[in-house]
Formats: C-alpha cells, structure tokens, sequence
C-alpha cells in the first residue's frame, strides 16, 4: 500500500512539474489546449476579447513567475483596491504551494476582503460583467474572483417620492449590496434571511428575496420564491420589471405588489410577515404581499401619535372617494338628479351652464383631460419652470376656457376639488387608479346617472373583494376581520395597545409585543 | 395557497342574512301594510325561527353542501330531486328580484331606459363575484352592506320621526285573523333565511352557525322593522299597499331645509339599491352553488355563466309590473316549502336518526359489557 502511495504521489509531481514547463515554453496566450484551465481561459478571452471596455491585465508571480492575468470591467472595478490588495501581493508573492495554487493564493497573497474561488465559466463570466476582478492562473483549473467595486454609485440620499414629515431620511439607492445593508442595519435579527437569485438572460440582475425567518410565512416565502425563479426574460432593468412579471393578475388597475424607495417601511413590513424584493439597479424595493388599506399608509404613520394619524387617514379617505367620485357627482346632478343639490347651488349651477357650448358629461371629460394634460407637461418640464408652468397654464387654460364657454365656473371647482384629493392620496399607485376608474365612473355616470355611479362603484368593490396578493384577500382586514387587526386601518389605534402582527398574513410568530408594565410610563 | 379555500366564517352570517332580506322592504312592507305592525312582528319571528331551523341543520351537518345533507337525510334520489327543486327556486326568486330591481330603477330613477339595461348591468355583477365563488362574494357583502344599511336606517328614523309612530299600534279591519295571514304572508317573502342552509359546507367554525344566524335575523330585524314602522307611521294599515314604492313615497317627503323638494329618495335608492343587488347576487350565488353541487365535475365558474341567459330570459316573461306582484304572490308558498318546511322536516329527521345512532351505540356497549367475564 504505501508503495502505491509513494507511486500515485510521484505521478502528480511529475504533471504538475510537466505542466509547470510547458507554460513556461509556451507563454501564457490563453490558446492552452489542455487541461481546465485552458478551457476557463479561452472560453473567457473569446466571449470578452471584442469588448474594449473588459481589461486583461497579465503580470507574473513573483517568486516562481508563473503567468498569470486579471480580467476585469473597466469602470466597475476599484483600480487602485486591484492594484494594492491582488495584483502587487501576487507579484510580490513567494511560491505558491503545488497542486494548491488557487486556493493558497487566496489564503495567503490576495488581501482584499471577499475572493472566492470557482471552476465554473459561467460564475467567472458572471462576475467580471457583474464588476468582480476574475484572476486566471497559468496551469490553475480554477478562477479567483476577487470583489473590488468600484462603479460610480448615487449615495445615499432622501428620499425623492415618499417625502415624510417624521422618521429616518434616507432612502435606497441603486446599489443592491448598499440596500440590503440599510435594511440589515435596522434589522439586526439573525433571523434576517438575504437570498440571491440572478434573473435576466442577457442582463444577469441580481436580485434579492428578503424576509424574516420565523416570522414570515413559509408559503407566501415560497410562492414569491416559485414567481421570482419562474421568470425568463433577457432583461432585468428595474424592479418594475419583477413587479409586472410576478403580480398577481395583469388586468386589475389595483396594484398587487406594493413598492417602497425607504428602508424603513421595508422593515416595518418584514416585521408584519411581509416579503420584500430588491433588485440591483433600482431604489425601489417591492413589499409582498400587498393590501388595499396598505395604500391608505403613509410612511410617517409609524412615527406620529395615533389621534393625528387616524385624523389624515380619515382625510385620505374621503379624499380618494373625491378624486374618484367628484366629477361624476356633478355629472350626475346637472343632467339627472337637480334635486340633489340645495335650491340656490342648483340655480348657480343652471346659470354657470348657460353659456356653456358642451353637455355636463363632455364638459367634465374635457377638463378631466385639460388636467392630465398639464399635469403630465409639469412633469415633463424642467423642475424650476414646471411649477410656474403648472400654474399659470391652469390659470389661464381655466379663465380662458370659462370665457369661451368651454368650462363652466363650478366645473374648474369641480375640477380643482378632484387634483387636490387625488395628490393628497399618499400613494402614487392609489393616486393613478382613482383617476383611472375616475373615467368609466364618469361615464356609467353619463348613461344611467346615480344608478350607473352607484353600480360602478360596487363593481369596483366585487373586483376587490376578489382580487389577491399571494394568496391573501386584497380586501383584508375590512371583511372578515378581527379586532386586533383593524387596530393599524383607517383609525389608528395607540402603539401600546397593539399586541400581534396582522394576522391575515398568517405570520409564524403572532406575538408582537407585550403589555406595558403598569406604572412604568408615570414617572 | 391555504387562503384559497373558498369557505367562509361563520360570523359572516351577521351579514350575509341582512343582506338576503333587507332588501327591498317594498315586498315586506306591501305584506305588513295591511297587517299592521302587529303582522310584521310576528311574522318576523316567525322567520328567526325558520332561520335558526336552517342553522341548527348547517351545523349539523358541516361538512355537507345542501345537495349532500339533503341526501344524507331523505336518501339518495329524493334528495337529489329535492336539490334541484331548491336550485330552481333560487334561480325564480333571483330572477324576480333582477326584474323588481330593474323596473324600481327605470320607473323611479332612468324613465326613459329599457329595463333591460340595468337587468344586464346588474347580472354581469352577480355572475362575475358567483364565479370567483363563495368567499369573495361574502368578502363583497361585508363591504357594502354597511352603506347600504346606514342609508336605510338613517331615512327610516327620520320617516318615523316626521309620522306618527301611534299609528303602529293600529290593526287591521280584519282583526287578528288578518293579523295572522298577513303574518304568514311576510314569512312567505324573507326566504333569505334559509342562507345557513344554502351556504353550508363552506363554513369554518359551524358552531358558531346558530349564535351567527340569530345575530344575522337581529341586525335584519332592526333594518326591517324601522323601514316598516316608517311607512306604518306615515301612511298607516292600508295606507301602506296602496303605493307601488311604499317606502320610496315616504322618503319622498323627507325634505332637508335648503334643498329642492321632493328628491331625498335617490339617495335612498341609492342604498336600498345596494342591498338589492347583494341580495340578487347572494339568491344568484346560491342557485349556482346548489346547481354545480349537484354535478360536481363542472366548475362553480361555468354554471355562473351557464346559468345566466335562463336566468335572464325569465326575468324578462312577466309583461308588466303587476304581473311581478302575482309572481311574488306566488312565490309565497314554494317558500315556505323550501325555507320553513323541508329545514324543519330535516332537522327532526337528523335529531332523531343520532338520538337512535346513540341509542345503538348504548345497547351495543351494554350488550359487549354483559358478554365480558366478571372481574
């Protein structure tokens, strides 16, 4: 046996020494037929060697002077960390130990902070066109990958559409290893779960499934994981593109995916039983599975007292129903139901109608679409003008258009009542789908007056009662409820009487916090 | 996913029968205006007890949809016959509900639409929540029956405050007999209370069903009562009958100060028009469910489409409105039948085959101890 040993030994001695020489004789060229490392190294130079943005930097180790070469994409990676941390200690590195090199070199020359060490073609191509440095050794199978990023990145920043009066002020950026540390940051549970999954053909995005284990539900886990690993597109460039791709039904206005660009809303929903996605290149995450009362939520809710809270939201409330209804209300008590408004208001309306050229139900359509119009041009419009712009276009679009007798004067009242309730809806999404149905309510409004407002509004209300967010009813906690879920809807209770996360998510731990001790809070 | 289970809890019926029955309090009204308050009373808790009749059989069979318990009760053909019969009932009463919507709507609020417009409009509704089954039907009553509700009861009480509520104590001409057959006449028409029964199989916790229903029959009673009080306030015993839209005239002259006179009852409309297209949906639902029950191998979705056409075409038979107050007469009595009679005739017959399943248990236990050696 030990005879055999001493044989098998002496065998690779004398491949490694053989292959040793031959890269000496040949040079390191990359065109090497034998062996792994051949193979990593074609394959690499063949797919990358056309790009002049990807570098192959060649350079030999120190001790034995053995070939070796960094490849990387230029702009993605810290030169100088690539410089200081691999390739000088390699240079000036002493003799790798044999059959070991990649491994030893990792352990004992390399010292940036993260390197790893792969055969795969795959994971080496992957990790250059993700910004990594991949090291190819003369006669080494495998590669190094070293991590140095180094692409221009937007800081951390406050945060640009979620704008709170109270609470943290920083928001994602497009860095997913940033977002995932200023979610890790709040969170310093181990039970934190941060899983990478790599979706887009051509794009190779990563994207992160977040969630706190032992608190969320292992089938809402397992069904966002089953709809992120399902997708197969060539490319990932927003997180936009995973909310399309993985909501629940394409055709409901509702969205069924709620998105966040603060870290602290992200946690707040891990910590209800929630799900969140982040993906790199986007600084929004996506927060599954999502509710109806969700987009009532504004971020500061969290941090004001209850009675304030409670106060707004029952403002956005009744602000939505305006932004929704307003314009069809009208429509409906100046060409169906008169009766409905006080005697003087139904006069001023008569007479503001009289020199009006439209009927109610164009007029209201065609100052609905004046709005959208210059809204959408404020926002097109460089920031410093667009305001002025929004403003006097209204101005002057609606005393213009009363003038001309387009508009009549409680019309553009109508009108304004509508923009200021739909952009005091703290959501963008909610904001977007009370104007969108604004229209087919506007005209069943038209066509059967009250009756088609009202069977308009109940269709809307049967297509929430059945629409779903991973499973779990987009309508909760409004039907079927229980009392210690209503505490966080529309009234706001105190934060010390809450007791359990909402249970409709079905979370794994109820318990979310315990009574107060008496006495502790009176001094 | 394990929300996906289409069943619903048992609290629902806190609504679900509201929904069921308080809508349109046309029928009711029409019914108790010659009786009196007194009828209405009576005939009222004639129907809690018709309605805990069907609760305490949901309960006792949990497990079971109608078509099964109905079968499990009177055997296997009888049952299926008695299936179907509750499925055509729903699908009469349904499509009588669609029509007195409809022509409620185009005689008061669109008189110049064909009243099958909102027929279509109010149809397409029901059929899409029937076929996402039953949970997101109950989710969607649970949503709107409180608006619905809170518009009745607010015109209710201002009716009664503007009437005069002595007149409650009134009676009929007839005397109690009248009393009686006008108290059996409203029974007649709240066949929303056989829901338990309808419903079941798809309840989680079934033993809450009968504490569920007799909440359900308290919120409906409230609603009910003070519609029928506001009427029997404004216009008293008879009074009542005499209008098409009892109801809809005493809210018509509800006048707020400063408002143009005579129109509060669109708002009214409005609201009792909410119940009665949850109620239409909720008797379109239960025809559905019996039906697809009946031939499980078809989804709950393909009924829901398959039946409207017939549902629409018999909509559509009576020529005129008093046609559908004869239709309604009529009606009277397979409800009774299918809400009051085969419930309280399946309730006996299940108390009586567990008390003689008990009983043989008894005698065989009793039966194994003689046979065992003494010790």
């Amino acid at each position: 046996m030990d005879r055999l040993d001493k044989v098998k030994e002496l065998r690779v001695s004398v491949t490694i020494a053989l292959a040793h020489l031959e890269a000496a004789l040949r040079g390191f060229d990359g065109k090497r037929s034998d062996g792994d490392a051949g193979a990593l190294q074609r394959a690499l130079l063949a797919q990358l060697q056309d790009s002049d943005d990807i570098v192959f930097r060649r350079f030999r180790l120190g001790a034995s002077g053995m070939g070796a070469m960094a490849v990387y994409a230029d702009g993605l990676v810290n030169k100088e960390d690539l410089e200081e941390r691999v390739i000088a200690p390699l240079i000036l590195s002493p003799a790798p130990a044999d059959g070991t090199l990649a491994a030893d070199l990792v352990e004992r020359a390399i010292t940036a902070a993260e390197v790893k060490t792969t055969g795969e073609l795959d994971e080496a191509m992957g990790s250059v066109l993700a910004g990594k440095t991949v090291l190819l050794l003369e006669g080494c199978p495998e590669a190094v990958i070293v991590s140095n990023p180094g692409a221009k990145e937007r800081g951390v920043e406050k945060p640009a559409i979620e704008f709170a009066l109270k609470g943290p002020r920083d928001s994602f950026s497009e860095s997913l290893i940033t977002n995932t540390a200023l979610i890790r940051r709040r969170l310093r549970d181990p039970g934190l779960r941060i899983q990478k999954l790599r979706i887009g053909r051509r794009t190779r995005t990563d994207v992160a499934l977040i969630y706190l284990e032992g608190v969320a539900n292992p089938e809402i886990v397992q069904e966002a994981r089953r709809r992120l690993e399902r997708i197969d597109i060539d490319g990932i460039l927003d997180s936009g593109y995973i909310e399309q791709l993985i909501e629940d039904t394409q055709w409901s206005p509702f969205p069924t995916v709620n998105g966040s660009e603060r870290p602290d809303v992200v946690v707040a929903g891990l910590l209800e039983g929630r799900v969140a996605i982040l993906v790199d290149n986007s600084s929004f995450a996506l927060i599954v599975p999502a509710t109806f009362d969700g987009l009532f939520h504004s971020p500061e809710d969290s941090y004001d007292r209850w009675l304030p809270v409670s106060l707004l939201r029952v403002v956005r409330f009744i602000a939505s129903f305006a932004a929704l209804l307003t314009p069809s209300l009208y429509v409906a008590m100046a060409s169906y139901h008169p009766g409905l408004m006080p005697l003087k208001l139904a006069v001023k309306v008569a007479g503001s109608r009289e020199g009006v050229a439209f009927p109610v139900v164009f007029e209201a359509l065609l100052a609905q679409f004046s709005l959208e119009l210059l809204k959408e041009a404020s926002f097109r419009i460089p920031s410093p003008v667009g305001q002025v712009f929004g403003v006097v276009g209204g101005l002057v679009l609606g005393d213009l258009g009363v003038r001309a007798g387009i508009f009549s004067e409680i019309m553009m009242i109508v009108i304004a009542i509508t923009a200021i309730a739909s952009f005091s809806i703290p959501t963008v999404p909610l904001g977007t789908v009370v104007r969108l149905l604004g229209l087919p309510v506007m005209l069943a409004t038209a066509f059967l007056g009250l009756f088609g407002m009202v069977l308009t509004l109940l269709a809307i209300l049967a297509h929430l009662a059945v629409l779903r967010s991973f499973g779990v009813p987009y309508l909760v906690p409004y039907a079927f409820f229980s009392a210690q879920d209503l505490k966080d809807t529309i009234p706001k209770f105190p934060l010390a009487t809450y007791r359990g996360r909402p249970t409709f998510f079905r979370p794994r731990v109820t318990v979310m916090q315990k009574p107060l001790k008496q006495g502790v809070n009176q001094g | 996913m394990m929300w996906i289970n289409n069943r619903i809890p048992a609290t629902a019926l806190l609504l679900l029968i509201p929904m069921t029955i308080v809508e349109p309090p046309g029928s009711t009204i029409s019914a108790a205006g010659d009786g009196g308050f007194l009828s209405f009373v009576i005939g009222f808790g004639l129907a809690t007890l018709g309605a805990v009749t069907a609760g305490l059989l949901a309960r006792r069979h949990p497990e079971e949809t109608l078509a099964g318990s109905l079968r499990t009760l009177f055997g296997r053909p009888l049952g299926t016959v008695l299936a179907a019969g509750y499925a055509l009932f729903w699908l009469a009463t349904a499509a009588w509900l669609l029509r007195f919507e409809a022509a409620e709507t185009t005689d008061l609020l669109l008189p110049l639409t064909p009243v099958a417009v909102p027929m279509l409009c109010m149809l397409a509704l029901a059929v899409y929540l029937t076929a996402h089954g039953v949970e997101p039907m109950a989710r969607w009553c649970f949503v709107v029956l409180p608006f619905g509700l809170a518009v009745a009861l607010l015109f209710s009480l201002i009716g009664i405050a503007r009437g005069e509520p002595v007149r409650l104590a009134d009676l009929p001409a007839g005397g109690l007999p009248e009393v009686v057959r006008k108290s059996l006449e409203v029974a007649g028409v709240l066949e929303g209370i056989a829901a338990p029964l309808m419903l079941s199989g798809y309840f989680l916790q079934p033993h809450r069903i009968p504490a569920a229903t007799l909440g359900g029959m308290a919120i409906a009673g409230v609603a009910l009562g003070s519609a029928v009080a506001m009427v029997l306030s404004m216009f008293g015993v008879r009074g009542a009958s005499l209008y098409h839209w009892p109801a809809v005239a005493t809210v018509q002259n509800v006048i707020l100060p400063g408002f143009a006179v005579e129109k509060m009852d669109i708002i009214y409309l409005a609201g009792i028009g909410m119940l009665g297209l949850g109620r239409f949906a909720l008797l379109y639902l239960m025809a559905t469910v019996t039906i697809q029950n009946l031939i499980p191998s078809v989804p709950l979705r393909t009924v829901a489409f398959a039946l409207a056409p017939p549902l629409l075409a018999m909509a559509l038979l009576p020529p005129h409105f008093d046609s559908l107050s004869q239709i309604r007469a009529l009606l009277v009595y397979p409800t009774w039948g299918f809400c009051y009679g085969i419930p309280l005739v399946g309730l006996g017959l299940s108390s009586w085959r567990s008390r003689r399943a008990r009983a043989d248990r008894g005698a065989r236990a009793l039966a194994t101890d003689s046979r065992r050696p003494p010790s």
